[in-house]
């Protein structure tokens, strides 16, 4: 059973109505398929389970609910770039190694930053979830492969993982901006932080391409070139990843799902030049449905 | 195959409509509201796009290179993104801008590349300037989509120009965001290779 209906009201123009049908449908099924995850384990999700009726409003979450999942997405991507035992290849014989120390600086300043705009409007900030995260993506703890084994020792791995998640936070960000529309500063400074994930997914694509780096045995690139943009939505097109694959919910929560999209606002763009072109040319936002399940991935299991 | 398609940009010039929203004794005018801002933002791209349309003819490129078919794939964006914008304003758009990149030398690739990098790091900023000013939030959504995809280019370009980054320290803030410019300061930057007289006097200036 599908999650989300097939029709994406963002793709049609109508940002504000969230699927409410959908959401009912999802959070049972999303309960039923996590199975063994305690929702303690889930801060995307069940951050939200539990406040449900207080974070949403007629047209989405609110300002201070939206500003909760974007800091889940910070805590996450923090304890990813800066793991308490530093990755090999984290040395100065790695090109880019002074670029992912400033991607690890700016995560932090993130966390700073949505923690303060949270207790400004008068919020207490959720914390980082207990019991931690796990990058190789495993879906229990007898799961001992996941969908990324070797993430944090093999680099063409970790650079395959952290384009996704970021791609994901991007999609994620743009999902939330209506949220914040009511708050025109805010606003402001959290499209500033949507585009630095979009330069972190631009720059990590362009590590994976090799054109700074020679990466020869990346197992998990597709043959066709990366590209710094999102062509299309299947997995293997065009440098996106190979999604989660022992862990998805539904076909409708891929990462890359709906960055097909060639038509916006009613405007058919592929005739202009060609359809990756067009596809390439826009984003696309994830509901917050949609981020959570993704990212949940990544959280640690408890059984 | 590319160059076929950079040439076959005619269709996409302006005609000599004077501009939907009129013009006053300042010049052609943006309009107001959302329409001004997309107003804005189609001027943005229509820059935009013919500055790489002159980038990309400029010969310093070899043609069989990596460099060359992602500059050529951001020469489409913009053509894209300026048509996404002409016609969604239909008979409100702002068309016949004449252009003028004289000044920029087109001649070497260190001066070609240096010159893509702040036009593109102007133009993501001036995305994530005016997302604030929307009053439709659908509109805030579809332009900080295209937003997110100049920040992308903005990410390749820096790293062309400067090995090894995806930010100039000039666009970033200590806090984790990229900067942003107000209408009014993208269109001082662009005043140079504007030609045309335009009133931005009912676009937001702070």
């Amino acid at each position: 059973m599908p999650m989300e209906s097939q029709t994406n009201p963002l793709e049609n123009g109508i940002i504000h109505n969230e699927n409410r049908l959908g959401r009912d449908q999802f959070l049972k099924s999303a309960v039923k398929q996590i199975g063994k995850w305690s929702l303690k384990s889930l801060p995307f999700i069940g951050i939200f389970s539990a406040e449900i009726a207080e974070a949403q409003t007629s047209t989405g979450l609110t300002t201070v609910g939206s500003l909760q999942f974007l800091l889940s997405m910070a805590y996450l991507q923090d304890q990813f770039y800066s793991p308490s035992t530093p990755y090999p290849f984290y040395n100065n014989s790695y090109a880019e190694y002074a670029a992912i120390q400033q991607i690890q600086i700016q995560e932090k300043a993130q966390i700073s930053f949505l923690q303060n705009a949270i207790k400004g409007l008068g919020g207490t900030p959720n914390s980082a979830p207990a019991s931690g995260y796990n990058f190789a993506a495993i879906t229990s703890l007898k799961d001992t492969t996941g969908s990324y084994p070797g993430y944090s020792t093999n680099y063409p791995i970790f650079l395959t993982v952290a384009q996704l998640i970021e791609d994901i936070v991007n999609r994620a960000y743009l999902g939330q901006l209506q949220n914040l529309a009511n708050n025109p500063s805010l606003l402001n400074q959290i499209a500033g932080m949507n585009s630095l994930h979009a330069r972190h997914s631009a720059f990590f694509r362009k590590v994976r391409s090799g054109s700074l780096y020679s990466i020869t045995q990346d197992t998990l690139s597709p043959a066709t070139p990366i590209k710094p943009w999102v062509t299309e939505a299947a997995s293997n097109a065009a440098g996106n990843p190979f999604t989660i694959n022992t862990y998805s919910i539904s076909a409708n929560t891929q990462a890359y799902s709906g960055e097909d999209q060639t038509n916006q606002a009613q405007i058919e763009l592929k005739s202009i030049i060609n359809a990756d072109l067009a596809t390439e040319s826009f984003d696309e936002p994830l509901s917050y449905y949609s981020a959570s399940s993704l990212l949940n991935s990544f959280l640690q299991p408890t059984s | 195959m590319f160059s076929t398609l950079y040439l076959s940009q005619n269709s996409c010039k302006p005609s000599n409509f004077s501009g939907g929203t009129g013009s006053t004794a300042l010049g052609l005018s943006f309009g107001s509201g959302d329409i001004g801002l997309l107003n804005y933002l189609l001027v943005v791209e229509w820059v935009q796009y013919n500055f790489y349309l002159k980038l990309i003819n400029s010969g310093v490129f070899n043609k069989t290179s990596n460099t060359y078919s992602l500059l050529g794939d951001i020469v489409n964006h913009q053509n894209i993104h300026y048509q996404f914008y002409l016609k969604t304003l239909g008979t409100n758009a702002l068309t016949g801008i004449s252009l003028d990149f004289s000044a920029i030398d087109f001649s070497q690739y260190g001066t070609v590349i240096s010159n893509a990098d702040k036009f593109q790091n102007v133009e993501a900023q001036a995305y994530n300037g005016v997302a604030k000013y929307f009053q439709s939030s659908a509109f805030l959504t579809l332009t900080s989509q295209i937003g997110m995809v100049e920040s992308r280019h903005s990410a390749y370009i820096t790293g062309l120009n400067q090995s090894g980054t995806f930010i100039d320290s000039s666009v970033v803030n200590s806090s984790g965001f990229e900067n942003s410019l107000s209408p009014q300061a993208v269109l001082t930057f662009y005043k140079p290779y504007i030609k045309t007289a335009l009133d931005s006097t009912t676009l937001p200036s702070s």
